[in-house]
């Protein structure tokens, strides 16, 4: 590749790395962005996406390579520094002030004053007007930002942003709180600016806008650059390839035997049309006393949403729930544990473990009660178990008094395992139950997950590794966006055929965008699982 | 092992000093005190400085618990001016002091829940919350009373507490034996009790407390209410204790000392550990610092400023080893 000289080339990114202590978060690398152009940025969760977006606004300084806009090295150290060179970024969570006008917020740290250094009024909201009237959008400018809907808040964002000297465009999951029409209304923007001659780097994960706005795909994997593809030249089911990645050795996953004894085992838990706003279309799931059931998807397809409905964590939504035949309402997590479900959460810091308190404590929290007389802990009989949980589950630590963030990752999620085994727990959810934690304490988990299942526990297995939910699960659903696309199980359990599902079921939702205009849950219809 | 290394690290002497912090400058203040204050080593300073630190105690054990659920309580003072000037003006008029006593708890535990309720269920600041029911309840105090000092007989058990003296131990006043009680109850809440522990889990993280089944509301509610009581008692026994009724002065800052305690004690002011041993030291050392000023013959507000010190030094010491 000729990489000088090309044609209308405004940024350029070479051979750029960043490591966090000893991760590497991005190695190698390169891609340039042509005035004139959206590029879209793709790539799973940790595959560096934001990294590098944060490296080209001056949030991160990279270890190495080089950035060139227009041919001159940059090497912008703070926002404001990238911002004068003409990269403009619009986050997802918007730098907005939502009490300020939206006249006042256009113009926040550029205020058009008049000679005695008071602000003109009369100027800023013309202009703001103008602004807003080449996007063609018609607002009273002096009303609060925060009465305004996500859609046009996002509008006065990119307004702010391209209105001083902007050359690039970065536009972080820009549609990811927007509705079908309202996506339109920025696509319609995003052309605008294009034929403008800005470059527009835009991040998201939904696949089928990327086809419809971008003209050429940049796909990053684990921090390293897949490829750059010409969007025309990809389709649905190689762009989820190419993110997912196709390893050989990921595709000869040993898949878990066949569990005759499922046949006839009673429904423990299902779901019936669950719909959240947005998030979920017409869930129908049912997991069997004993099953494993993965969900497999990708970033937003509702996976933990699911999770937290079904604990009792989220009341936001239509639908029903059953437990053993019966109907049940949902009130708080409180309500699900005592029912028997329990929810091992992806987020092990921010809601998994009590930081400073003991291993013992976090692992008896939610079963406290069973220790206590009248409001008094029976200590040997607490003690006791949690010794014997300690040692069933292998966590390494002195004792059920050392505090439970000085452990490793692995023995903390153990811990967290234990919690919800010391109680009668009949339904578990797993999220992410191995992320962040090493090689050794994943295949113990995975392991234990097995043993949990034949002791006759139901659970349901959520994870960004398709090889384990291969491994380990007896069916697996895949989901897109919030839809049930399909359900797998024995010999269809595949990586080609997970990865095929999900790019199936982009190819059929674009498919229902297509023809009505909207996202229904049109997908569900034809679909019964 | 592995293990050990992390652990290693909590015996450095760092770490041993921001632990016992409040006990060991409450030993460094009764050398100096030794060496330089007349009649300092008796007995009788024991006593003195434990029947001085009563009330306190118990406003710093509410306070505690309040602190480590992750909230403040501001409304410990006027807490107390309401349940003293409750109980005395019923004495006066004639009650059994135990009913009296009685009707004052009961008042406390409405002001606790009123004080969770604004936290725990309309969701305010603490720190909002309480600087509202702070003022409220002093004035409330201060319009029943009609903001007049009176003085209450001293017999009965106002006696038993401010004069009696048990003479076979040493001589020891009988408030002592409220004030270790409440130390007693407190370190069984958190030690023994399940709501000690959800109390700490709702402090270290209400979300992840709400996952595992807590009630938050149900907790915090509670911990108000504990703090409302023994604040309550404490204001009692400092009325008796000085057989005046004042819901002007009476525990007047007493929250802030209380804070500073818990603080001292090593109790992290975001929640989710009670050191009660630590604030037991706290407020000794609180009163200690006062007794110090007096004996220097130093003008009486000067103990404040010092209390100030004190009280940025032990937080500083904490916040230097969060990082």
């Amino acid at each position: 590749m000729e990489k000088k000289n090309n044609q209308g080339c405004i940024l350029e990114a070479t051979h750029i790395r960043k490591t966090f202590s000893q991760v590497v978060a991005l190695n190698d690398v390169s891609f340039e962005l042509r005035a004139g152009e959206v590029m879209a940025l793709m790539g799973e969760n940790g595959a560096g996406k934001s990294t590098l977006v944060k490296i080209i606004t001056g949030l991160y300084t990279k270890d190495s390579g080089t950035i060139r806009l227009d041919g001159k090295e940059i090497n912008p150290k703070t926002v404001l520094e990238s911002q004068k060179c003409g990269i403009q970024t619009v986050f997802q969570e918007l730098n907005l002030s939502p009490f300020l006008s939206v006249a006042e917020n256009l113009f926040l740290g550029h205020e058009i004053k008049d000679r005695y250094g008071r602000i003109d009024w009369k100027k800023t909201n013309e202009r703001a007007r103008e602004m807003l009237g080449e996007m063609s959008i018609d607002i009273d400018v002096t009303t609060p930002l925060k009465n305004l809907t996500a859609a046009l808040q996002q509008m006065v964002a990119i307004a702010r942003a391209v209105s001083v000297n902007a050359k690039v465009l970065i536009l972080d999951e820009p549609s990811s709180s927007l509705d079908a029409d309202e996506v339109e209304v920025l696509f319609r923007e995003v052309r605008r600016l294009k034929a403008k001659g800005l470059g527009i780097i835009y991040i998201t994960h939904r696949m089928n806008e990327v086809f419809e706005i971008s003209d050429r795909i940049t796909i990053l994997r684990n921090g390293e650059l897949v490829g750059v593809f010409d969007s025309e030249e990809l389709d649905m089911g190689r762009l989820v390839k190419n993110m997912i990645g196709n390893e050989m050795g990921r595709a000869t996953v040993v898949r878990k035997k066949e569990n005759p004894a499922l046949k006839d085992a009673p429904v423990l838990y299902e779901l019936k049309n669950v719909s959240k706003k947005n998030r979920l279309y017409n869930v129908n799931l049912s997991i069997k006393r004993g099953e494993i059931v993965g969900l497999a998807g990708l970033l937003g397809s509702g996976r933990t949403e699911l999770a937290k409905i079904i604990f009792g964590d989220d009341q936001d939504f239509t639908g029903e729930l059953y437990m053993s035949g019966e109907k049940i309402k949902l009130t708080s997590p409180n309500q699900a544990i005592r029912r028997g479900v329990a929810y091992c959460t992806e987020e092990r810091r921010s809601e998994g473990i009590f930081a400073l308190m003991g291993v013992g404590d976090n692992v008896i929290m939610p079963s406290i009660d069973n220790y206590a007389k009248l409001g008094v802990i029976n200590d040997k009989k607490k003690n006791r178990v949690i010794d014997e949980f300690i040692q069933k589950l292998a966590i390494k630590t002195p004792s059920g008094k050392v505090q439970i963030n000085k452990l490793s990752g692995g023995n903390q999620q153990k811990a967290l395992v234990a919690r919800w085994l010391c109680m009668d727990t009949k339904f578990i959810i797993f999220d992410e139950p191995t992320r962040g934690i090493d090689v050794g304490a994943k295949s113990e988990i995975e392991k234990l997950i097995q043993e949990l299942a034949a002791a006759g526990l139901s659970v349901l297995y959520i994870s960004s590794e398709f090889e384990e939910l291969i491994r380990g699960c007896d069916r697996v659903v895949v989901l897109y966006e919030g839809h049930v696309v399909d359900s797998l199980t024995g010999e269809d359990i595949s990586y080609d055929n997970i990865l095929g599902k999900i790019a199936e079921g982009a190819k059929r939702l674009h498919a229902a965008k297509e023809r009505d205009g909207v996202s229904s849950g049109e997908l569900n219809a034809r679909q019964e699982v | 092992m592995e293990m050990t290394k992390p652990f290693r690290r909590n015996l450095s002497f760092r770490s041993f000093f921001i632990n016992n912090a409040a006990l060991l400058m409450c030993v460094l203040l009764v050398i100096y005190n030794g060496i330089f204050s007349n009649n300092f080593m008796r007995i009788n300073t024991l006593w003195n400085l434990l029947s001085q630190t009563a009330a306190l105690m118990f406003a710093a054990m509410g306070q505690t618990l309040v602190i480590s659920s992750g909230c403040t309580d501001l409304s410990i003072g006027s807490t107390m001016a309401i349940a003293s000037s409750v109980c005395g003006t019923l004495m006066r008029a004639g009650w059994n002091a135990g009913i009296a006593i009685l009707v004052s708890l009961i008042i406390c535990v409405i002001i606790g829940l009123l004080n969770g309720t604004l936290v725990a269920h309309l969701h305010i600041q603490p720190m909002v919350a309480m600087l509202v029911s702070r003022m409220v309840w002093r004035a409330v105090a201060n319009i029943y009373t009609k903001g007049i000092t009176q003085s209450i007989e001293t017999d009965g058990i106002v006696k038993l507490i401010a004069q009696t003296r048990i003479v076979s131990l040493a001589r020891m006043p009988v408030i002592v034996i409220p004030m270790l009680l409440v130390v007693l109850i407190t370190v069984f809440i958190v030690k023994k009790m399940k709501l000690g522990r959800k109390i700490e889990a709702v402090g270290n993280n209400q979300r992840t407390a709400y996952l595992c089944g807590v009630s938050v509301a149900g907790t915090i509610l509670t911990v108000y209410v504990l703090s409302a009581c023994f604040a309550g008692v404490g204001g009692m026994l400092e009325m008796f204790r000085s057989s005046s009724m004042d819901s002007n002065t009476v525990g007047i800052d007493f929250e802030m000392f209380a804070i500073a305690a818990a603080t001292i004690g090593g109790t992290n002011m975001r929640g989710g550990k009670a050191r009660i041993m630590g604030s037991v030291f706290g407020a000794l050392l609180m009163t200690l610092i006062t007794m110090t000023v007096n004996y220097a013959n130093i003008t009486y507000e000067m103990a404040n400023v010092f209390k100030a010190a004190v009280i940025v030094f032990a937080i500083a010491l904490q916040s230097s080893e969060k990082s």
